[in-house]
């Protein structure tokens, strides 16, 4: 129980780190709304005229929208990207001094951030829900349900080793924004942030299904609108899982490695 | 003043163009980064024109000029105010006193204090 009061520690002092600029913590959700809103939007229009386009309907689409935004609020959302910063600048040296494992507390940091994002999206869709009343599939499927919050919960793992993969190339390069920069593009596409994958080319998505990508919003929003037979979530959860152990892999491989050539240069 | 001005925005310009390009490959990444942000949003709206009769009543080739338009005046602007992104970060780690202490007016150089090279680039792709 030790162990866990360290953790929480950190969770704490991560909450309370978010609040001291709560004014940029607002403007940035009023961003994310705002993204929200054109998506919302942009897809009402598209069916107006339409029952049917790329074989959704327009209720499917609607919670399609909204589901992978409140998916994206917990699985997206990390502090993860901070360490490329920490190893830049010499801060990482901090943190090893201290008496906690660096995954542990880069976890805790993660949990806080994205229980601060889930609150703020479940308010935010209570309030466009209200305001709009959209047609919306729901579902009182268990297994659905439980699926759903299952690959959800693999998306944040494998979102959380994507992540510190990334920010470890600080180790060998002056500047890792370009690289962040790049990754959070292709992710807001070929996750399916914007638009659910298989409108795509059928090749294209063929292809897209062996990367990690669709695995972190597309896959567990796909289960929940009850589109996926069980070989098709055994399939995904197989390659998903694969992403997460291989990634956990080169992680701790390039971490280790990483660590060796260290000089804590800034400090 | 105003010669003053173009040649201090001239020289620090120059400079935030030889920091970008001094490293070759995260300027390369975060170029690539642009270009595919614009190709996505631009195969996103080819498909979904495509496949649905009409957007509000409007046609493929419009809703393209539409997202052209929108591109140039966004990447024109954030290419000429791109020191703004910084203005938090200086005040935050208190590197807005050396900007404070110069003889240049601090609201200028906090919004056109560099051109970012990177959405020069970018932008002659937008007019073909």
């Amino acid at each position: 129980m030790r162990i866990f009061r360290k953790y929480y520690q950190v969770f704490s002092v991560t909450l309370s780190e978010l609040f001291v600029w709560k004014l940029n913590f607002v403007l940035w959700r009023f961003r994310v709304v705002l993204g929200l809103l054109l998506l919302y939007f942009l897809w009402s229009t598209v069916f107006l005229e339409e029952k049917v386009v790329f074989g959704y309907e327009g209720p499917q689409i609607i919670t399609y929208v909204l589901l992978v935004s409140l998916i994206r609020s917990f699985v997206l959302s990390s502090r993860v990207q901070d360490i490329a910063g920490d190893i830049r600048d010499g801060d990482l040296t901090n943190l090893l001094l201290r008496p906690v494992s660096s995954v542990g507390w880069w976890w805790s940091k993660d949990l806080a951030d994205k229980l601060l994002n889930v609150g703020f999206v479940i308010l935010e869709l209570g309030i466009l829900y209200l305001l709009f009343k959209p047609d919306i599939v729901i579902t009182g499927n268990i297994t659905i349900l439980s699926l759903t919050i299952l690959t959800s919960i693999l998306g944040i793992i494998l979102y959380f080793y994507l992540s510190f993969l990334i920010s470890l190339a600080a180790f060998w390069m002056a500047e890792v924004w370009g690289i962040r920069f790049l990754t959070i593009i292709t992710l807001e596409f070929l996750a399916g942030g914007f638009f659910p994958l298989d409108i795509l080319p059928e090749s294209v998505f063929r292809i897209l299904q062996f990367t990690p990508f669709p695995y972190l919003l597309f896959f567990p929003a796909k289960i929940y609108l009850g589109q996926l037979g069980g070989s098709g979530i055994i399939f995904g959860v197989t390659i998903l899982l694969f992403w997460i152990i291989f990634l956990f892999v080169a992680t701790q491989f390039l971490w280790l490695k990483g660590l060796r050539g260290y000089s804590g240069e800034g400090r | 003043m105003i010669t003053k001005y173009f040649n201090v925005w001239w020289v620090s310009s120059k400079s935030a163009a030889s920091v970008a390009l001094s490293n070759r490959m995260g300027a390369l990444l975060l170029l690539t980064g642009k270009i595919a942000r614009f190709v996505f949003f631009f195969i996103f709206l080819f498909l979904l024109t495509q496949n649905s009769r009409a957007l509000a009543s409007y046609s493929t080739a419009q809703i393209i000029f539409f997202f052209l338009t929108f591109n140039l005046i966004d990447v024109t602007s954030q290419m000429f105010f791109r020191e703004a992104y910084l203005f938090r970060n200086q005040i935050v780690t208190g590197s807005f006193d050396l900007v404070l202490s110069r003889p240049v007016s601090p609201l200028f150089r906090s919004l056109l204090g560099r051109v970012d090279i990177l959405d020069l680039i970018t932008l002659p792709p937008l007019f073909f």
